[in-house]
């Protein structure tokens, strides 16, 4: 815990709730495109994703830049300097994980969303099933953001 | 899998977009309390409204039938219970060392480096 407060200073945690609000937003285009991919309306989809996309790509550039920060404040998965070593640790180890499957799932997003576009999912006989998988990865990835925003940054 | 038909009315998610702000705003807000209990507390409840909103609208959970939902939600809370379990046992453990050999096994030597 007393590790943690080091990171309430204002600045990084300025960063991080923006990283927040970009991920929520990332996570209502997608809910929207999911929607918009029930109801068959490709283009809306396609650029819901792709805007779902570009919100996750900056999400990920913007914790680059927030490791790059603590690696160059000393903090590393073996030490930290603020408090505990175990801190560096879950933090390189989870964020990274999180931010992992962020941009994997930037990746996916874009590959669904120019299979809508193209039409793929209509020569397969129209099975738009895949919105819904590719929005609970997605979801899900913001769902593991509510969880470490608030266990490793506020608490 | 929604079950009901192929779309939702969209105005649910408008609202539980702007609600996911909204309660994210309050967290950030947390940060400017008194660290205490009672901030905790309110970082824990605003944590789990917002995993609740999107795992019941975003993840359509809410539409789903109650079997499904206790799959998914009683085993996480079982590991939960377990985990509190182990940490009971745990400061059980550190208290009876402290009682009858008097130090501590749970300080950190040197943090940092190695």
């Amino acid at each position: 815990m007393f590790a943690l407060e080091a990171f309430g200073v204002p600045v990084p945690l300025l960063l991080i709730a923006i990283m927040t609000f970009i991920l929520i937003t990332s996570s209502g285009t997608m809910a929207l495109a999911v929607n918009m991919g029930y109801r068959k309306d490709r283009k809306k989809t396609f650029w819901l994703m792709v805007a779902t996309a570009l919100l996750g790509a900056s999400f990920v550039s913007m914790q680059a830049f927030e490791w790059t920060k603590l690696i160059l404040e000393g903090v590393r998965p073996w030490g930290n300097p603020f408090g505990a070593a175990q801190f560096g640790s879950s933090f390189f180890m989870i964020t990274g994980f999180h931010g992992m499957h962020v941009t994997a799932g930037v990746i996916y997003l874009l590959v669904i969303a120019f299979r809508v576009r193209n039409g793929f999912y209509e020569k397969r006989g129209g099975n738009y099933e895949i919105f819904e998988i590719t929005g609970l990865y997605w979801h899900f990835v913001d769902l593991v953001w509510v969880f470490i925003f608030a266990l490793f940054y506020l608490w | 899998m929604a079950e009901d038909g192929t779309q939702h009315p969209l105005k649910i998610y408008w609202i539980m977009w702007a609600a996911l702000f909204i309660l994210s705003t309050f967290s950030y807000l947390t940060d400017f309390m008194e660290h205490g209990a009672f901030r905790t507390f309110v970082i824990v409840l605003l944590m789990l409204l917002k995993a609740s909103g999107i795992v019941l609208i975003f993840m359509h959970m809410g539409w789903e039938r109650l079997a499904l939902k206790l799959v998914i939600l009683v085993p996480p809370v079982a590991i939960l219970v377990f985990i509190g379990l182990m940490s009971f046992e745990g400061h059980y453990v550190e208290g009876s060392r402290l009682e009858h050999y008097g130090e501590s096994t749970m300080e950190v030597e040197t943090p940092g480096h190695h």
